[in-house]
């Protein structure tokens, strides 16, 4: 099966340039586009199911049903929002027959909403629409910017962090939430949540 | 398989979180928890799936034991922690551990009567990672078979003595796949953390294990049918009892033997007797109403049977009917119901034992296609 697909934001003229003579097969045009899409849908999937055991098998079903369904994409669509649109229904699935827990349908909706935005206008990579979280961890005040980061980069539980900072757990959730909060407002006002 | 979540959020498993708290708690789990390199694993583990997708399993097979063998393989490298569970958790992590490794195999095919006494299989598997790895398989008759991969190759050498080899693009062979069409030794992690939720696991210090003393026994018994049934068929492990001997000086799994029901799932195309608890047939030839809690047909109005022996439509994530450019009849290099005049072990074997060999490392191109001549 020999396919081409040109989406926005993908890298397919680099596959066309290693390869000038030979156009590229329908599982090199997949491995590109979801490489492309990869990082985006493991945070989407990770916002999505409670149990982030699982994450990584709704990741590789995703991709899995993705590449089974490639002759439905429809191209003047993004790819990300469609495999995203797969990766909900695969949760779904999952968490019906796995007892696995995801968020309400309407949170989901909202998720795939923030997906969207973060998207864009596929102009840029992901990881520079990530440079928009970097510049909004510089702003936060210290006191959050403190806990968020022995929280997620020192990879310590709640209780422990409380403990270093002489709090108490529930002082440091809400601070945690806080700190998220702050956040998503500084995403909003670059744009890139909705 | 899939890696282990580098951390777990706990100020965010509440429901009541918002979906932009969940989205920007995802982000952060994302910039600061997950590597670029553990993303590649990621992806490198989808796109081994998808080149697999349409060389799956359709049935538990006896060359898929392999599959067995190197959920063993696992076991087999993995240290001696301090309880059962712990190892199962260790060896998910220890599974992606790149290091020379032979195991001398011995397989105890099925009867195909209870008054068989069929002769042992044997084989030698030689790992080193996901890409290079080597079996040499010793038939009964005497004939030999190899299959391997080096890097981008992928090669095996028949019982004729014919050579083929693939480039790296061609699926894995069937015997390196998990059920679900992925290979193997990258699903490991998946496939471990499943095993301790079917799995009783239990430590047994000195005894004799395996004719050893001195040894550390660990014992995987399958939990109760109840439980097993919850788990998904293509990632169940087939084995009923699996007993690991462990030395505690070098951390090191001496051997490993691999119990199966012999009640298993029969050879292609067969029939099996039905395992307890399940409806067989009728005996003497009679067929009975259904008892009371048992289905009957459907009365009129319920929807019974798909009409004309058609299916329905699978769902996403389910497999449907091959489609343009899908999975077909199999291809040159593929592997394909018996050849004439091949017969093949009945369903899975009676036992798969595992005896780790002493080894330094392998020689250079050891797990290089042999040559055509």
């Amino acid at each position: 099966m020999q396919l081409l697909l040109s989406p926005a934001g993908s890298n397919i003229q680099d596959l066309q340039m290693t390869h000038p003579q030979k156009p590229p097969t329908a599982h090199e045009v997949f491995e590109l586009l979801a490489r492309d899409h990869a990082d985006h849908l493991m945070v989407f999937l990770r916002a999505v199911v409670y149990d982030r055991s699982l994450v990584d098998d709704v990741f590789q079903e995703t991709m899995m049903v993705a590449w089974r369904r490639l002759a439905d994409f429809d191209k003047s669509r993004s790819f990300g929002a469609w495999l995203r649109g797969i990766g909900s229904r695969v949760a779904m699935d999952m968490a019906g027959r796995r007892r696995m827990a995801i968020v309400d349908p309407t949170i989901l909706a909202e998720i795939e909403q923030h997906s969207a935005c973060f998207d864009g206008d596929h102009a840029l990579s992901f990881q520079s629409r990530m440079s928009a979280v970097d510049e909004c961890l510089e702003r936060l005040p210290d006191m959050y910017a403190e806990v968020i980061r022995m929280v997620y980069r020192t990879d310590s539980p709640v209780r422990a962090v409380a403990t270093t900072l002489h709090s108490n757990e529930e002082s440091i959730k809400k601070r945690l939430q806080r700190a998220r909060a702050m956040l998503g407002e500084c995403l909003q006002r670059k744009g890139v949540l909705a | 398989m899939s890696d282990p979540e580098p951390r777990r959020i706990q100020s965010n498993d509440e429901p009541t979180a918002t979906s932009g708290d969940r989205f920007v708690d995802a982000l952060l789990t994302h910039k600061m928890c997950d590597s670029p390199q553990a993303m590649d694993r990621r992806l490198a583990r989808a796109m081994r799936a998808v080149r697999g997708e349409n060389h799956r399993l359709t049935a538990w097979q006896w060359w898929a034991l392999p599959v067995a063998a190197l959920i063993a393989v696992t076991f087999l490298i993995m240290p001696t922690t301090s309880s059962a569970s712990a190892i199962v958790r260790t060896a998910t992590r220890v599974a992606r551990l790149a290091a020379d490794r032979r195991y001398e195999v011995v397989m105890i095919p099925r009867a195909r009567k209870p008054s068989d006494s069929p002769p042992p299989i044997t084989a030698t598997l030689d790992v080193r990672d996901a890409d290079h790895v080597r079996l040499e398989i010793r038939f009964p008759d005497g004939r030999t078979e190899q299959r391997g991969r080096d890097g981008d190759v992928s090669w095996e050498v028949s019982r004729d003595g014919e050579v083929r080899v693939t480039d790296g693009s061609q699926p894995w062979p069937r015997w390196i796949e998990t059920p679900d069409g992925s290979l193997l030794i990258d699903s490991m992690a998946s496939m471990l953390d499943e095993l301790e939720h079917t799995y009783t696991l239990t430590r047994v210090e000195n005894t004799q294990c395996g004719g050893q003393s001195g040894l550390v026994q660990i014992d995987a018994v399958r939990k109760l049918k109840s439980a097993a049934a919850a788990m998904p068929p293509s990632k169940a492990n087939p084995a009923d009892r699996i007993v690991m001997c462990i030395d505690p000086t070098t951390n090191e799994v001496a051997r490993l033997e691999m119990q199966f029901s012999q009640q298993g799932p029969p050879p292609r195309g067969e029939r099996g007797p039905p395992r307890d608890g399940e409806r067989g047939p009728p005996q003497d030839g009679e067929r009975g109403p259904p008892q009371d809690g048992e289905r009957g047909p459907p009365r009129d109005g319920e929807r019974g049977p798909p009409q004309d022996g058609e299916r329905g439509p699978p769902r996403d994530g389910e497999r449907g009917p091959p489609q343009d450019g899908e999975r077909g009849p199999p291809q040159d290099g593929e592997r394909g119901p018996p050849r004439d005049g091949e017969r093949r072990p009945a369903g899975p074997p009676q036992s798969l034992t595992f005896t780790r060999a002493a080894l330094s490392e392998f020689p250079a191109g050891w797990f290089a296609a042999p040559s055509a001549n």
